[in-house]
């Protein structure tokens, strides 16, 4: 009797097994996809070219970094060349990622706001106020040229 | 002032030379003649001995010899182009630079230099080029580095950014050693994200790596134009990525496993890739993420004289781990830069690879 109930407990457990691995597969995959699901071929919410004199890297670091500071982002900047004049700067927090990068030309760099939350997407029109308050920032460098893409 | 000897078909000359410039030769019959050349070294006219213009050549740009010249031609020397030797027409005219021989055929070396001359200077990505491609300027008096005979700096990079190669060690002309730290320090402390700031550059990070390669893409026989290879360019941006789908300029994408067609096989970080208004050079951004952060690869695609296109990766940056809580000892940062500097160049190798097939398949 006792041997019986074993074998048709171990019986059921055997035949649900598949179901619950195919569960669990499907829910993390889900919880992937929610996650990190939206990285692949992001476009910027909206994106910037700002164009300095290859002497006021470091002030545009500066205003960068207090941009950063001021609206809770975490702040890291990589240095591509010696002289420091080549770098990329990345700007993080849960709902916005903001990067950015001199690409081909010294002096000529690209800033980018990307959605940064998969679950719940930030909009373009979410990110207004964090655009003018880095126009700002960055619009005290002396001669500054920002121009917005389309 | 010293000379050299030449035997060749039983007939010997005796070359002269002043600072290392052939100026003369005796021939088997001891007369001498005298080699002018013009700033480039080439010799361009023989004069005899009372002054006569017996032969003169004049050369293309990268060293053909030019057919309109029509008095006799160089016949006492095969020291022409730059004043290096050209060898018998039974080696499909080319010459010995020392180090290395050049075809002025193919306008190319027929060897790769062994180390990116200076990696600043996209001219120098493509090992096979000769003198930056800048023939009527420079010349290449060893087949090692290129030479501006009109500046007294060694080469033609100027002493900034020079790379020069000590045994096995590759030297930056401020004396950092390419992919090595000077002073590798024992740990980074608990939140130390100074390595990578400015002024806490390659001598005191230890993350430093640099790498390039040059591939083929589209084979002349197959004729691609410009534009189609501007579409290519863009289906071949990051390891990992699916033709299918294109890179916009700006978008931030995931890369993929690189050694297969199959991407998003193990997610390795995120990128952002811009491509330059010509359509043909890109530079992929990793953001923190990535394994091999930080790091910057700039692609360019262009097309050699033949007809053939060719894809040059140069890959650079300081693999600074910022990531917090996790102490990162600085080992491992420097393991990541050695991963980086050694699978780079393999990764995008097999980006260039998959290119290839893509055309030979697709074009």
């Amino acid at each position: 009797m006792f041997a019986n109930r074993s074998k048709l407990v171990l019986m059921s457990f055997l035949l649900l097994l598949p179901l619950l691995c195919l569960a669990g597969g499907v829910a993390l995959a889900k919880r992937y996809q929610q996650t990190y699901g939206c990285y692949d071929d992001r476009p910027p919410l909206r994106s910037f070219n700002v164009t300095i004199d290859n002497s006021q890297s470091q002030m545009l670091i500066e205003q960068l970094e207090k941009f950063a500071n001021k609206n809770g982002f975490s702040y890291k900047i990589s240095y591509y060349t010696p002289n420091g004049e080549d770098f990329s700067v990345w700007m993080e927090r849960e709902d916005v990622e903001v990067v950015t990068a001199s690409p081909f030309t010294r002096g000529e760099f690209k800033i980018g706001f990307y959605n940064n939350d998969c679950v719940d997407p930030t909009l373009a029109s979410e990110i207004s106020g964090l655009v003018s308050d880095l126009e700002s920032f960055v619009g005290e460098i002396p001669s500054v040229t920002i121009t917005e893409e389309k | 002032m010293g000379g050299q000897y030449e035997l060749k078909d039983g007939a010997a000359k005796k070359y002269y030379s002043i600072a290392g410039m052939m100026v003369a030769v005796k021939d088997s019959a001891g007369a001498i003649q005298y080699l002018l050349t013009d700033h480039l070294g080439s010799t361009v006219a023989v004069t005899n001995s009372s002054g006569t213009l017996t032969s003169q050549q004049r050369y293309l740009p990268f060293g053909g010899a030019r057919t309109d010249i029509t008095s006799p031609q160089l016949p006492i020397t095969d020291l022409g182009y730059t004043g290096q030797r050209l060898l018998d027409a039974g080696m499909g005219g080319i010459m010995d630079y020392k180090a290395r021989f050049y075809s002025p055929y193919l306008n190319h070396f027929t060897q790769p230099d062994i180390i990116v001359s200076n990696p600043y200077n996209p001219q120098a990505w493509n090992r096979y080029a000769y003198v930056l491609n800048n023939p009527i300027r420079y010349n290449d008096p060893t087949g090692h580095v290129c030479s501006d005979p009109e500046d007294p700096t060694p080469t033609c990079y100027g002493s900034a950014g020079q790379v020069t190669r000590v045994g096995n060690r590759m030297i930056r002309g401020n004396g950092d050693e390419l992919g090595k730290a000077k002073n590798k320090p024992d740990k980074v402390e608990q939140g130390d994200n100074s390595c990578g700031q400015q002024g806490e550059y390659s001598s005191r990070c230890p993350g430093w790596h640099f790498y390039t390669t040059t591939n083929l893409v589209c084979p002349a026989e197959l004729q691609c134009t410009e534009e189609e290879m501007k579409e290519y360019f863009l289906q071949f941006a990051y390891p990992g990525q699916n033709p299918a789908y294109p890179v916009t300029s700006g978008n931030s994408y995931v890369v993929g496993y690189p050694y297969t067609n199959f991407p998003m096989q193990l997610g390795w970080g995120e990128i952002i890739v811009y491509v330059n208004q010509d359509g043909l050079t890109s530079s992929n951004f990793t953001k923190p993420p990535h394994i091999l952060y930080d790091g910057k690869v700039t692609r360019h695609a262009y097309q050699a004289e033949n007809g053939a296109w060719y894809v040059s990766t140069y890959g650079y940056g300081n693999n600074v781990i910022h990531t917090t809580p996790v102490t990162m000892n600085r080992d491992i940062q420097w393991s990541f830069a050695s991963i980086n500097e050694s699978q780079g160049k393999g990764i995008f190798n097999d980006v260039d690879k998959n290119m290839l097939a893509y055309i030979l398949e697709n074009h």
